[in-house]
């Protein structure tokens, strides 16, 4: 046979051949929706609970197996224990992303600055035992810390210069003990409270006899925190 | 027909016509099932030879599952479908099924026992036809 009568007709079926094939479809866009769709915090929580589900329903059908005494000859307790400690996994994830979501959505509406400062106690030199206390103050910042467990405050205490500085340091501790013991008294947690006893006043309050050497209290709260015991 | 005969059938119709219609309902469908599986199981007992072979051979390999797999399956094979035909013949008695799966098709990758009891040399892996998720 005539080798053209061969290799002709094989050419053009080679090129109907590459005719009819036809390029891959991109996919980009749509797994960019795909993606999307499951994206940030709320959607990711989505995410780990269908996880969490596909994978109950696993343990559950092997459950199913094992109690009705289907499959013997296969060993399917190890896939359902794994399948269900993936599903309790997948859950604590969907917690944790639905918990971040809850503080992006909630953050913003926090009270960050919401410190109160009070001056609470006054008292004469060389004195522990307050001449004046703002009892209202000082009830005021014990049921605040009372309700908000996570917040702390710092009590403040402060000498004048009249005595050496050993004696004042100790004096200054003991006039910010009044104070603390009086806010437990009125609620507060004694871990919640910072005690700075500072001594003889730093600046324009350096100066000897001084009736109104005082305790501050300046109260803190930390930064918002949604399901802080989350495992 | 005699009389004792006659009395004989009596006494068995009435017998049956004063069980409680739940307990008949439920005797029919033990004996349509015990039926269906015997008529199953005659017909299709061949088809564990395939089953056999199929999962051995996804459970080890083609050779494995060409010899053994074949060995096996016709014994398999031979048993199901006397069991088909036991359970024909004592379809009007209500037992447990005979044969598990009962029907040879269900629960592809299960290995078929009969009577709770099973064939050595089994295989111990979910098979190409069957994840475990089709029951």
């Amino acid at each position: 046979m005539n080798k053209k009568y061969f290799y002709l007709p094989l050419a053009a079926l080679a090129l109907s051949l590459t005719a009819c094939t036809n390029s891959k479809m991109d996919t980009s866009d749509l797994k960019a929706e795909i993606d999307a769709s499951r994206a940030g915090h709320y959607g990711q929580a989505m995410l780990h609970e269908e996880m969490s589900e596909e994978d109950l329903e696993v343990a559950n059908n092997i459950l199913g197996h094992l109690e009705q005494d289907h499959y013997w000859n296969i060993n399917e307790k190890q896939k359902a224990l794994d399948a269900a400690k993936s599903a309790t996994q997948h859950r604590y994830a969907s917690e944790k992303e639905m918990c971040l979501w809850l503080t992006e959505v909630h953050g913003p509406n926090h009270h960050y600055a919401e410190a109160i400062r009070e001056t609470v106690a006054y008292f004469k030199t060389a004195s522990a035992v307050p001449f004046k206390v703002k009892d209202e103050s000082i009830g005021r910042v014990g049921r605040w810390l009372e309700a908000h467990p996570d917040a702390t405050a710092t009590v403040t205490a402060s000498t004048d210069t009249v005595g050496k500085p050993a004696y004042n340091q100790d004096l200054s501790q003991r006039r910010a003990n009044t104070v603390t013991q009086r806010l437990i008294a009125k609620g507060a947690r004694p871990n919640q409270l910072v005690v700075k006893a500072i001594g003889e006043a730093a600046g324009p309050n350096n100066t000897p006899d001084q009736s109104h050497r005082v305790a501050i209290v300046i109260t803190a709260h930390p930064d918002y925190q949604d399901c802080a015991n989350l495992k | 027909m005699n009389k004792n005969k006659i009395l004989a059938a009596c006494v068995l119709s009435g017998a049956l016509l004063t069980v409680p219609t739940a307990q008949a309902e439920s005797y029919m469908k033990g004996f349509s099932n015990k039926v269906s599986q015997g008529l199953a199981n005659i017909a299709f007992g061949f088809a564990e030879l395939p089953k056999n072979v199929i999962n051995i051979s996804d459970d080890q390999n083609i050779f494995v599952g060409m010899t053994w797999g074949v060995i096996r399956g016709t014994a398999q094979g031979v048993t199901r479908t006397l069991i088909g035909g036991a359970e024909l013949l004592t379809s009007p008695i209500p037992t447990s099924d005979y044969a598990s799966p009962a029907y040879v098709w269900d629960r592809f990758s299960e290995d078929s026992r009969y009577f709770g009891l099973h064939y050595p040399g089994y295989w111990t892996t979910y098979g190409p036809l069957d994840d475990g998720d089709d029951d």
